[in-house]
């Protein structure tokens, strides 16, 4: 049996020549394993970003199976950070759940690289408050990784450009304005003495409903944005929700969080912010799962990684997202 | 059992008339909950900033128990802010 002071040696004399070939990111000692087991001989790990099939390698880039009679043992680790990178840092490549935004707003998250169904270029969605500033943006405007309120700012710090957005439709948010309440009863009363059946009624709930708030970002480069969400990793399909499943997101200011769909076919009014009212229909409903600056983050499957929604709205009490299914309905893309 | 569809006609044709109500600011389809547990009936919820004793609320703003057979649960969610 080898031991580990054997192990040791070995690991010392070759690490340095180990860790100048392409793909390794590290040399540890550790127990051997065996399809997918872990067996009892202790040996030299060799941590890879990614592991390849022999035919890919150039020679100099081979790990050899021994060296001085030390058996290795090569293990896919990916990229190796610095944990103490936080969503509010600048990331290159950026993955879904870090902070981005317009120019001229705070700040959102980025949730998840798609694909335009129609030219498959990479594509980052979000919501349009987050990318689109909330209808005031112009095509091809600047956006900006981390996001403003971050310390995003131009020109160093863009990631990509506004491609398209959904708008949003507002309305007045006059509940108790008496003169919108005043003007549709004096209407009233002349719809009634004309027996018309349609009446107005005070302007407010006349609705105008969303199905999403969602947009779409160019990558400035393909390769500043990366396929996987923090905590959670690559989306490879979508699910529609389902009342009690259970559910999870990463985003900008809360994290990576856990849900419950409470929920569905939600219609609801969301305040904008100065009395802009915006009524959605069709939406989800989950626990409590998210703050401000959330908003963009991709709702997910708690088991699987499969996208159920957009994230966007919500309070202390409760989370609000666009059902995913309309998010690619409205934006003709897809994931993977 | 009342069944979803049923539910989901029911929240069609009612849900500009509960938006209308003071504090109502979403109608949905869940599970209704008492005494803060979930139980297994379907349900209308609505969504209200603030839940309000009776008597605070004036008569055309009372969300009712029941519409057309199907049950209907308030429930207090704050206000929804765009996040």
């Amino acid at each position: 049996m080898v031991n580990l002071n054997e192990i040791r040696l070995a690991k010392v004399r070759h690490a340095t020549e180990l860790m100048k070939k392409t793909n390794v990111v590290g040399v540890a000692i550790g127990y051997k394993e065996k399809g997918g087991q872990k067996t009892e001989t202790p040996n030299l790990v060799v941590m890879v970003r990614k592991k390849l099939p022999l035919s890919e390698l150039r020679s100099q880039d081979v790990v050899p199976s021994e060296v001085d009679r030390i058996g290795t043992d090569v293990k896919a680790v990916g990229e190796i950070r610095a944990l103490n990178q936080v969503p509010t840092d600048k990331w290159r490549p950026a993955p879904g759940g870090v902070s981005i935004g317009h120019y001229a707003i705070t700040a959102g998250t980025l949730g998840a690289v798609v694909k335009d169904t129609s030219t498959n270029e990479k594509l980052i969605l979000s919501n349009n408050h987050v990318l689109a500033n909330s209808n005031d943006a112009e095509i091809g405007d600047a956006i900006l990784q981390p996001g403003p309120y971050d310390g995003g700012t131009l020109p160093d710090d863009t990631i990509a450009h506004l491609l398209r957005f959904v708008p949003i439709k507002y309305v007045l948010d006059l509940p108790d304005c008496p003169i919108s309440t005043s003007v549709a009863s004096i209407a009233n009363f002349f719809a009634r003495a004309l027996g018309s059946k349609h009446r107005l009624v005070a302007m407010r709930q006349q609705l105008e409903a969303n199905q999403v708030d969602a947009a779409l970002a160019k990558p400035v480069e393909p390769g500043m944005v990366s396929d996987e969400i923090l905590s959670i990793g690559q989306i490879v399909g979508t699910k529609e929700a389902e009342l009690g499943l259970a559910v999870r997101k990463s985003g900008r200011t809360t994290g990576y969080t856990t849900g419950t769909i409470e929920l569905l076919d939600a219609t609801v009014n969301v305040s904008y912010g100065t009395g802009k009212i915006a009524t959605f229909e069709g939406q989800i409903v989950t626990s409590a799962m998210s703050q401000g600056g959330d908003s963009g983050s991709l709702l997910v499957d708690a088991n699987e990684n499969l996208a159920l929604g957009l994230l966007f709205a919500g309070s202390d009490q409760t989370t609000i997202h666009n059902p995913i299914s309309a998010v690619i309905n409205a934006l003709n893309i897809s994931f993977a | 059992m009342i069944n979803s569809d049923k539910i989901r006609e029911i929240k069609g044709k009612y849900t500009s008339e509960l938006l209308r109500k003071t504090n109502v600011v979403g109608v949905a389809i869940g599970y209704k909950e008492k005494g803060g547990q979930k139980t297994e009936i379907p349900s209308l919820v609505v969504m209200v900033r603030k839940k309000v004793p009776l008597p605070e609320l004036r008569q055309q703003d009372v969300v009712p128990s029941e519409i057309e057979g199907v049950v209907t649960d308030v429930r207090e969610v704050g206000e929804i802010k765009a996040l």
